[in-house]
Parts: structure tokens; sequence; C-alpha cells
């Protein structure tokens, strides 16, 4: 009978509290999106944390926590016995052309630039026998845009002013398990569960005439995913991975209401609508490898296929036209770990640099974020804190974008 | 006059229920009120209308729309009264699909216009007269008998949504279209215009701008051309040929601006789409929809000086907004647009005066000012805005007939 290993239960307490991801500032950027576009990329697919991100994005081939289930959750069965992992991150990216700014109401002549911070994963993952299992909680996808706040004053004081502001985010739980197959095969199935909500409001007034008009629309989503994979080990230093993710319709509960106010004249004209409205969010199949050419020195690769030909969304009854086409997300990165001791502790510490190529679905605009990621971290004990950043400049719109990404992960590991 | 005993309980049954006194949603009936005198009596003879009731010197009648019809070709005035019977409570707002409520977007306008031509094939005939900057179709819906034939008749042009904020001038010529559509059997005063006549109906000249308009911006007025400097949109009600450009009055030559007249004249492709339906036809009268003001303007626009037809296009205004207020009261101006409203450059109706001479209008539609709505109707608002310019529309497409038929006899007239 193996015996049971206790666990600190403070260890489960930034895992509650993602299951209320939140943003501390929900704000946001990117250029040539339409307001149902993630922030920094369309191309999601779970989420980075810290040793993730820093290798380039590069995760199929290789785990480090729980969040791998999001992925390739066949890798689960390389974890540790188990592992309870939370991360925060800081996300931004600039922006040219959204909503009403730069499309002919207000204009700018730089990019506008914001950012969030977000607790944006947590979870745990066990291994019992030739099964693992997860289950977490992650913030998918933000959809906010930079609060815009257009005022004309006279020398009597205001005479209009309009604003603008749009949040949201999508939230990803999963359930996962994972059986090694054999010695060197490992088989690994997610169900994921997303939920989620945009808000878009825009205010006028002309404050000579005391009119008033809002126009506010929000969207519940929900949804339904899987992801699976396989997991391959050539040999004690190669080993090569396949995944695949569902498509899956994000469902959306739609609301509009439109309003124009003259109160000293009578007039509140209202025209409020509902609707049933759906995403089609299209597959996702990649591969990945792992390379151990010394002890201490790894090296993985991605590659991802996004169907993005596929892609259709329904808005507020009407489908809309987005001229997607597919894209291939690359990413590769490089760990190294070096141990030493410091006051007497055995220390390890991985040192990780990666590269990435996102290139985005719009057709018009072609636009691509090449990025280089970094990060380090500090392993002592059965505690792990990984640090990471990515810087991502876009080529294609012409308004040299910008994103860039930071994560701290901390994990906690019992087991090999 | 007796009431008739079972519309009056109808009508004290609704009052006192709340109940909705008229079933069908599409047409629904009026009540009415005609003076009272010997010779609007004589003109009620052989109608059978449903009688309710005389009051006060009036005499209140339950009307369909083909009783509507019948009477303003009886020349009978009559003042709609359902307002003064509408039930207690008023009924809850309906949560419509669309993102626009009861106003059509693109592509709600384009299947409606299919629906109505797969519905009457013997009348109405779809033509897609261009594309939009961004590759919406504009269409324009042929209503004729014989309608696949271009016959020697008189042609109308009615046109709507030259810009985008104004939703209620799609919904007046699209209602338009499809009441001459509907009516054609039931209704020998519309049999008999649609048979003499051609009528051609674009409903949303500016369907980019248009869905700007209900997806981004709701105030949104020009096309959506990106121009050289970054800002967006050409008044397309500034982009015709007529005196386009004259000066910056009328128009403005800042790319910017609202009233943005575009590089040159017929720059545009919805423009272009205009002109090349106008030229190809033989047309004898046209309507440009426009909100809001309630005013019935006729060239010219880009300076206040009057045609040489003026007296035509006055009386014929006139009488059109005649017509318009004795449906409910509404009051319509009407005048020479650079004196009733302002001064404009390159509009449609500029230019097919300018070129043809033939009887122009620009109708602002309702409300009448920015304080009860200016560019905002509200969703039940629509069905009786199109109401009180029917009357007018089937005025100007009788005019255009008797033009026609007078014009062999009489080559100095119009044409």
């Amino acid at each position: 009978m193996s015996k049971l290993v206790p666990f600190p239960a403070a260890c489960l307490v930034p895992f509650l509290l993602l299951f209320f991801p939140c943003q501390a500032r929900p704000q946001l950027v990117l250029g040539q999106y339409e307001d149902e576009a993630p922030v920094r990329t369309w191309n999601t697919l779970g989420v980075e944390l810290a040793p993730s991100l820093a290798c380039g994005g590069a995760r199929t081939a290789t785990a480090w926590d729980a969040s791998s289930a999001l992925v390739n959750p066949a890798l689960l069965c390389g974890l540790p016995k188990l592992t309870v992992t939370a991360s925060g991150s800081r996300t931004s990216a600039s922006m040219f052309r959204y909503s009403i700014l730069n499309t002919g109401v207000l204009s700018a002549r730089e990019n506008f630039t914001e950012g969030f911070y977000a607790l944006d994963f947590g979870g745990l993952s066990f291994r019992t026998g030739d099964w693992a299992f997860a289950l977490s909680a992650a913030l998918l996808e933000s959809y906010g845009r930079p609060p815009l706040d257009y005022r004309l004053n006279s020398q009597a004081g205001l005479v209009y002013s309009i604003e603008t502001a749009q949040s949201g985010d999508l939230r990803n739980f999963n359930l996962s398990a994972a059986r090694r197959l054999s010695r060197r095969l490992a088989a690994g199935l997610g169900v994921n569960v997303v939920s989620g909500r945009l808000e878009r409001t825009v205010s006028e007034n002309f404050v000579a005439d005391g009119i008033t008009i809002d126009d506010r629309k929000s969207q519940d989503f929900k949804g339904l995913y899987m992801s699976a994979g396989l997991s391959l080990l050539l040999s004690e230093r190669i080993s090569l991975a396949v995944a695949v993710r569902t498509p899956y319709a994000k469902r959306s509960d739609s609301r509009s209401l439109l309003e124009y106010r003259v109160p000293a004249a009578g007039t509140d004209i209202r025209i409020p609508a509902s609707s049933k409205d759906e995403y089609r969010q299209p597959w996702a199949a990649g591969a990945g490898a792992s390379w151990r050419p010394a002890e201490d020195l790894k090296v993985s690769a991605d590659v991802w296929f996004f169907k993005w030909s596929s892609y259709s969304a329904v808005y507020f009854g009407e489908e809309k036209e987005r001229d997607f086409s597919d894209v291939l997300r690359l990413g590769a990165g490089l760990e190294y770990i070096s141990a030493y001791r410091l006051f007497g502790r055995a220390i390890r510490s991985p040192l990780r640099v990666g590269i990435s190529y996102d290139p985005q679905p719009m057709k018009a605009p072609r636009s691509a974020y090449a990025y280089i990621t970094f990060g380090t971290g500090v392993a002592f004990g059965r505690v792990r804190v990984d640090f990471a950043g990515a810087i991502g400049k876009e080529s294609g719109s012409g308004r040299s974008l910008s994103a860039r990404r930071g994560a701290l992960t901390l994990t906690y590991v019992i087991g090999d | 006059m007796k009431i008739r005993k079972p519309v009056l309980w109808v009508l004290l049954l609704s009052v006192g229920t709340g109940l909705p006194l008229f079933s069908g949603p599409e047409e629904p009936g009026e009540i009415i009120s005609v003076p009272g005198t010997a010779d609007a009596r004589r003109a009620l003879r052989g109608l059978d209308l449903d009688l309710l009731m005389e009051q006060d010197g009036r005499i209140f009648i339950v009307a369909g729309p083909d009783d509507l019809l019948r009477l303003s070709a009886r020349r009978v005035p009559f003042v709609v009264e359902t307002g003064r019977f509408a039930p207690a409570q008023p009924s809850e707002i309906r949560l419509a699909g669309g993102i626009n409520g009861a106003y059509h977007s693109y592509k709600e306008l384009e299947a409606d216009l299919k629906s109505l031509e797969t519905a009457h094939p013997s009348i109405v005939k779809l033509h897609t007269i261009g594309a939009s900057l961004e590759g919406r179709n504009i269409y324009a819906i042929k209503i004729s008998d014989n309608v696949d034939r271009d016959e020697e008749e008189a042609e109308v042009l009615f046109l709507g949504c030259h810009h985008a904020r104004e939703w209620i001038s799609v919904e007046v010529p699209f209602l338009l279209a499809r009441r001459l559509a509907e009516g054609y059997e039931e209704d020998p005063a519309i049999k008999e215009l649609v048979d003499r006549s051609e009528i051609w109906i674009a409903p949303l000249v500016n369907p980019d701008g248009l869905e700007y308009s209900i997806n981004v911006y709701r105030y949104w007025r020009k096309n959506r051309r990106a121009n050289a400097d970054g800002t967006f949109g050409v008044d397309l009600n500034r982009n015709y040929g007529y005196m386009w450009g004259r000066d910056d009055q009328g128009s403005s030559a800042a790319p910017d601006a609202e009233d943005y007249r575009g590089v040159s004249a017929f720059s545009e492709p919805e423009t272009r789409a205009v002109r090349e339906l106008f030229l190809a036809g033989n047309f004898l009268a046209a309507i440009s929809y426009h909100s809001y003001s309630q005013s019935i303007l006729y060239p010219w626009g880009f300076a206040d000086v009057p045609t040489d037809k003026d007296d035509l296009l006055r009386g014929l205004g006139l009488e059109m907004a005649g017509l318009i207020e004795t449906v409910n009261g509404r009051s319509y101006a009407c005048g020479r647009a650079a004196s009733t409203l302002y001064v404009t450059n390159g509009d449609l109706t500029d230019w097919t005066f300018g070129v043809t001479g033939i009887p122009s209008y620009t109708f602002e539609l309702p409300p009448v000012d920015i304080r009860h709505g200016g560019f905002f109707n509200a969703e039940d608002e629509i069905e009786g805005i199109f109401r009180e310019n029917l009357p007018a529309m089937l005025r100007l497409v009788e005019f255009a007939i008797q033009d026609f038929a007078g014009s062999a006899d009489n080559p100095s007239g119009l044409h």
C-alpha cells in the first residue's frame, strides 16, 4: 500500500482563488482586431506559464506542471506524483485600430498600449500507477481594450463628449486524465469548459441639447471542447508528441440596448435586442519534440496548426465577415539547469531562452508576431518559482505593434 | 349614422382589456375620422367601411390599409385617431433578434428583398445596380407589370439611406416596395399604378455605412472610404455631379468633415451605381429619403435660387405635404432645399433635376428636431411614418404617369 503524502493546505488557496480569475485592470490593445479578438493573439492554446513561456511556448512534448493538460494531456504521465501550481501574469500589447478608434470617429497618430495583470492559472496534477489526472482553472482570453474618453470644451464648458469601454475574458476549466500505455507511450484526454463575458459601451453626450446616446452590448459565453494527445519516448533523450484540440462552439447570450435620451424634451427612445449567437472556434493540431543532448540541457520545439479558415462569428443573429486563413504557429526553446548550494541548501536554477513566430489569421492585413522569450527560476526542496518574459514585435500591419507578456509561476511538487 | 354594435363591443373590449384592437401584425387597421360633411358622406358611399360612431361633427371609421388608399383616391381628408383608443397599458417592448431591432441591416434587407421577389415574381424584380466599397451589393427593386420587360411607361425612383445613421430612410422605401407588391392583387388603385409605371426602389444606397452605424458607431453618416489622410468616409449626398464642390458651404473639401464631398464627383461606387441606374432609365420623378426635420425639399440645394420649374416643384411638394398631413396631422415643411434646410452641393436631387429636369425631392422624415430623436426613431414609429408618407409616394407615381401620358401631346411639358 502506497503511503499518502501530505501537503500544505495553504497550497490550495491560490488554486481556489483561480476559480475566480480576475484582471487587476481590464483593458488592452491590438490593432486590426475585431471586438471578439483576444488580446495579443488569436492563437489561444491553453495558457503559457513561466517555464513554457520562456521556452518559446513549446510545450507539446515538454511538461512542467498541470497546465500541460490544456495542450497535451498525455504529458501528465511525465509529471511528478503531485504538482500544485499557481501563476500570474502581465500582458500588454499595442493597438492602432479598434472599435471607434482610427475607424472614422476618433483618430490617433500613435498606437495605444495597455496591459493587464491577471492571476491566470491554478491547477493540480497527480499521478498514481499508470494513471495521471489534472484539474485546473485558467484565464484563457481577455477581450479588454483601452478605454477612450474624448471631451470637447468651449469657453463655456463641456460641449460634447464620447466614451468607450470594452472588457471581458474567457475562463477555462479543465479536467484531464492520462494513462501510460507502455514504457514509452502515453495518451491523455481532457475536457474543457469555457465560460466568459464581454461588455462594450459607447456613450455620447451633446451637452447643449441635453442629448445622451448610450450603446451597450454584453455577451455571456459558454463552450465545451476536448484536448487530447500522445507522447512517445523515442529514447532516453528524445521524445515526440502530438496533440489536438477539437473545434467548438463558443455560444453567446447576447444583449444590446441602444438608447437616446433628451430628458428636457421627454424623449427616451430605446432599441433593445437579444440573441443566441455562436463563435465557431477552429480545431488545432500540433506536434512537438524534446531533445536532451546533455543531462542539464533540454531543447523543445513545437509546431501548431490552427484551422482558422473554418472560423465563423454569428453576432446578434448575423454571420459576420471574417476573412481568415489557416495559421502555423512555431516555437522553440532551450532550458539549461544549473545546480548549486546556497546557505547549505541544494538549489537548482533553470535558464531558459526561446523564440516563437505567431502569425495572425486575418488575410488583410497579414500580420505576425515574432517573439524572443527568456526566463529563469529557482527550485529548492518541493517548491519551484519561475519567471519568464516574452517580447514580441509585429510585422505586416504597418503599425509596428508590439506585445509583451511576463509570468510568475509557483509550483509545489511532491515525488519524482 | 349608426354605430355598428359588434364593432363597438370589440372597441370597448379592447380599451377595457388592453388587448390589441386588430390582429395581423403586417397590416393592422386604423381608427380614422373624416369630416361629417355632405361631400364626405357622398364619397364614403359604396366603400363598405366599418363605421364606428359620429362625434363632434366627425365620422369615425375602422379602416384597413386598402380603405385608406381608397379614401385618398377619393380625396377624402382623414385623420388617424388610433392613438386615442390605445390600450390602457402600453405593451412591453419587444426584444427583436437583430442588434438594430426592427430596423433592417444589410443582410436582413437583402433577404427581405429577395423574399419579395420570390413571392411576387410577376411584378417584382430585384436588380444589383452596383457594389459598395466593402463589396456589398446595392440593390434596386423594380415593381411593374411585365417586370422583365423595359416598357414604355413612366419610371419613378425612390432612394433611401445615403446617410448611414438615417435608419428610417431604409424602412420607408422598403415598406413602399412591400406595400406595392402585396397590395397589387387586392387593391385596384395599387394595381393601376403598378401596371402603368415602372417603380424603382433602392432602399439602401450606403450599405457599408449602415453596417458601421449598426455595429460600431450609431451616428456614422458617410460611406466607408478610407481617405488618404487616414480619415474615413465620403458623404454620398455631396458626391453627385451637378454643382459638385461648387463651394465649401454646401459641402466640404476636408476628408474628416461630415459632409466631405470626395476627391471628385462620382468618386464613390455607391453614387456611380445610382448614376448608372438613373441614366439607364427614363425617370420622371424621384424621391431621396433622409432624416430628420419633417420637410420636403426641392432644387436648388446649391444656392437659394429658383429653378425654371419652381411653381411645379413647389405645387407638387405642397400637395404631397398636404397628403401627409391628412394621415395623422403631422406637418412637413416644403420649400427649396437651400432656403428650407441648408445649402448643399453635389446632392442627388440637384443632380437628377439638373441633368433631366424631373421633379426631384428630398424627404426629410421625422422627427422634427434633434430633441425629439434626431436620427433616432422608436421602432414602433416605423409603420406610422411609412403610412403617413404612402399617399405622397403614390401621388408622385400618379404624377409621373400623368406626365408620361401627357408628354406625347405636350412637347413643352417636363420632357
